[in-house]
This record gives structure tokens, C-alpha cells and sequence, in this order.
């Protein structure tokens, strides 16, 4: 007899957070439901942008609970928001042939750092999940309360890191932290009932008074002595 | 009598400009907007279009999107000084006659300056949408 566990609740939590961000961004971005490795300067330019969301720690508190459950579960979900851009400006009338040298110095003057744009972006970005996240509608992050209750669900601790230079372009980091609680049952191995597959192992075969078999018998299998 | 610095910096005409060698055409826009690089007086340096550059997330070594240009200063009036806006066009590809595209350039704490040469490090520039 085959084993399994049930899902524990704070795989569903992860899925919902990433379900939830998916479902009301508004401007764009994409969003990651696992940690990646290092992500390259071009995808995520722009609107490539992402938010990684990722089950990061989790504690049972032994005063909150009891051996055989249930469990209150305290979770930690990272939320990684990375960005990267170029800089912008009046390409237009840098190129244009007709351009007089005091319009390409306006021009010049007027590009905005690629360093500045990256972080504007970042803000953009954190601005979305802060308002989605936290949004007093979603607070069971849109899950039926018959499924789950969650509680001191918060997102804080968010961190900008330093842009860097990479390649043609700027990139930029910053990082928060989900944290909830959510109580969990204890299962344990159960036994997974498995349906089993019969086969009929009887050969028929008919045959007439001397032995030899009917037409409507199993081919080669002539002369089989009756029972 | 022409000493071995003097030398290097007057094979630059060779290794950096000559466009039948190295040399590719390049428009150098200034902060006042004046341009070097006309039909009339070409300017060439050499242009490479990625370089090794460390990971900041591993430390390893990458070879990243970023052209840089190669310049003979002495052909270069005024000289691009750190901390001032400068903007650069190169061929789109290495090939005297292919069409130009402008980067913003990054004056380098590196140069080649005590030989006669400076590197220009393109960032891009998107055009901006109207508000």
C-alpha cells in the first residue's frame, strides 16, 4: 500500500501570494513563485521587472502548539523585487541632422540617468506589491476562511540596495518580508488506498468429443484434452 | 629625436584611426552640442561592442553588452572630462558603412592617457515618451 502526505497549508499560502499578485498588478511587472539565480541586466528591463516570491522560513513555536497538533505555523515569505533601465532623453534631436548645437546641449542636458530611472522603476515596483499585499480586502490573501485563517499577516522590513552598473544598463534590488501565521494539522504518513487491476487468468477453450477444438476455440491450441 | 612614448602615441594613427585597419567612424556630441566626427573632418577611433566585467552577485568574470570607444586625444578637441555629458555615435555593427547609434557616454577612471588614448563606455539611452 502506497504512502503520501497532504499538502501542508503554507504551500497554499505561497500559491495564493503569487496567485494575488498576479491578479491585481496594474502596471508591469512579472512575478516569480521560487528563488532564481541571479537574474540578467536585460530581462528584466523595464516592464520585465520581478517580483520573486518564495516560502523563506518557517517556525512552530513550542508554547503555540502540541505534538500532535495542531500547529501554529509562523512564516516567513521573502519578496525580491528586482529592476533594471537605461537612461532616457531626447535621443531624437541628438540624431536629428538638422539639429542646431544649442538643441543637442538642451538635449544632453536634459538625460536622465540610467541609475535614476532604475530606481524609479524599483519604486514603481514596491509601490504595487506594497498596495496589493497589504490590502485590508485581501487579508486571507483572497482564500476562503472555511480553508484557512490567517493571522499577523504583514509585510515590512523592505531594503533598497545599491544600484549597480551592468553593462549598458542599471540594476537595482530590494527585498521584504511576508510574515503570517496560519495554523497547521499534523497528519503524519497516511496510507494512500490504491485502486488494484484483476485479470482473469481462465483460458476457455472449447472443443468436440475427440478433442480437436471448435472453430470459434483459441488458434493453436488444438487438441487440448477435455477437462 | 622621438622618444618610444612619442612613438606609441604616433602609431595610434595606425592601430586606433586608420578605418582600413581598426577605425570605425565615430560622432562624439559635446555638453555645449558641438560635434566631432563631420563628413567633412571624420573622426575614427576603435570600437568594441562587449567587455569582461566582474559579477557583482558571484565575482566572477561576464562579458557584458557595453561599446566602448577608443580615442586619440590628440585628435580630439575638446577632450571629454569626467563628470561632464557627452554622448557618442558608433556604427550599429563593425562595418564603416553601417548606420550610427548614440550611447551616453561614461568617462572611465581608466584611460590610456599617459599613452595618448582615451575610452569612452556607452550607456543606453532610450528615447523619452512625451508627457
Amino acid at each position: 500500500m502506497a504512502r503520501g502526505m497532504d499538502p501542508m497549508r503554507f504551500e497554499g499560502v505561497r500559491d495564493a501570494l503569487e496567485a494575488l499578485l498576479n491578479t491585481y498588478k496594474s502596471t508591469d511587472f512579472r512575478v516569480i513563485g521560487e528563488q532564481t539565480q541571479a537574474q540578467g541586466a536585460e530581462e528584466v528591463e523595464d516592464d520585465l521587472r520581478s517580483v520573486e516570491v518564495y516560502y523563506s522560513e518557517g517556525d512552530f513555536p513550542k508554547a503555540a502548539g502540541s505534538m500532535p497538533g495542531p500547529l501554529t505555523h509562523e512564516m516567513t515569505f521573502k519578496v525580491d523585487l528586482t529592476a533594471s533601465a537605461a537612461a532616457e532623453g531626447d535621443v531624437a534631436t541628438l540624431e536629428a541632422p538638422g539639429s542646431t548645437s544649442g538643441e543637442r546641449a538642451i538635449a544632453l542636458a536634459g538625460i536622465k540617468r540610467a541609475r535614476r530611472q532604475a530606481d524609479r522603476s524599483l519604486d514603481v515596483l514596491w509601490r504595487h506589491v506594497c498596495q496589493i499585499l497589504q490590502a485590508a480586502d485581501s487579508v486571507n490573501l483572497e482564500v476562503d476562511t472555511d480553508t484557512w485563517r490567517l493571522s499577523s499577516r504583514w509585510l515590512g522590513n523592505y531594503r533598497k540596495d545599491e544600484p549597480i552598473s551592468y553593462g549598458e544598463l542599471v540594476v537595482i534590488t530590494g527585498s521584504a518580508t511576508f510574515t503570517c501565521k496560519i495554523e497547521e494539522d499534523t497528519t503524519g504518513v497516511i496510507p494512500v488506498e490504491t485502486a488494484s487491476t484483476e485479470y482473469d487468468l481462465n483460458l476457455e477453450v472449447t472443443h468436440d468429443e475427440e478433442g480437436v477444438m471448435d472453430e470459434e476455440g483459441l488458434a493453436g491450441v488444438a487438441n487440448v484434452p477435455p477437462a | 629625436m622621438t622618444n618610444l612614448r612619442e612613438l606609441a602615441e604616433s602609431d595610434l594613427a595606425d592601430t586606433l584611426e586608420d578605418p582600413n585597419q581598426w577605425g570605425l567612424p565615430v560622432v562624439l556630441i559635446g555638453p555645449d552640442g558641438e560635434i566631432q566626427g563631420t563628413e567633412e573632418v571624420p573622426l575614427y577611433g576603435q570600437v568594441l561592442y562587449n567587455r569582461i566585467e566582474e559579477n557583482p552577485a558571484t565575482g566572477g568574470e561576464i562579458i557584458v553588452k557595453k561599446p566602448v570607444a577608443v580615442l586619440r586625444i590628440s585628435s580630439l578637441d575638446p577632450v571629454p572630462a569626467p563628470g561632464e555629458n557627452w554622448a557618442f555615435r558608433i556604427p550599429i555593427t563593425p562595418d564603416l558603412e553601417a548606420d550610427l547609434v548614440t550611447w551616453f557616454a561614461e568617462r572611465p577612471e581608466e584611460d590610456g592617457a599617459s599613452i595618448g588614448f582615451i575610452r569612452l563606455y556607452g550607456k543606453k539611452i532610450k528615447q523619452e515618451e512625451e508627457e
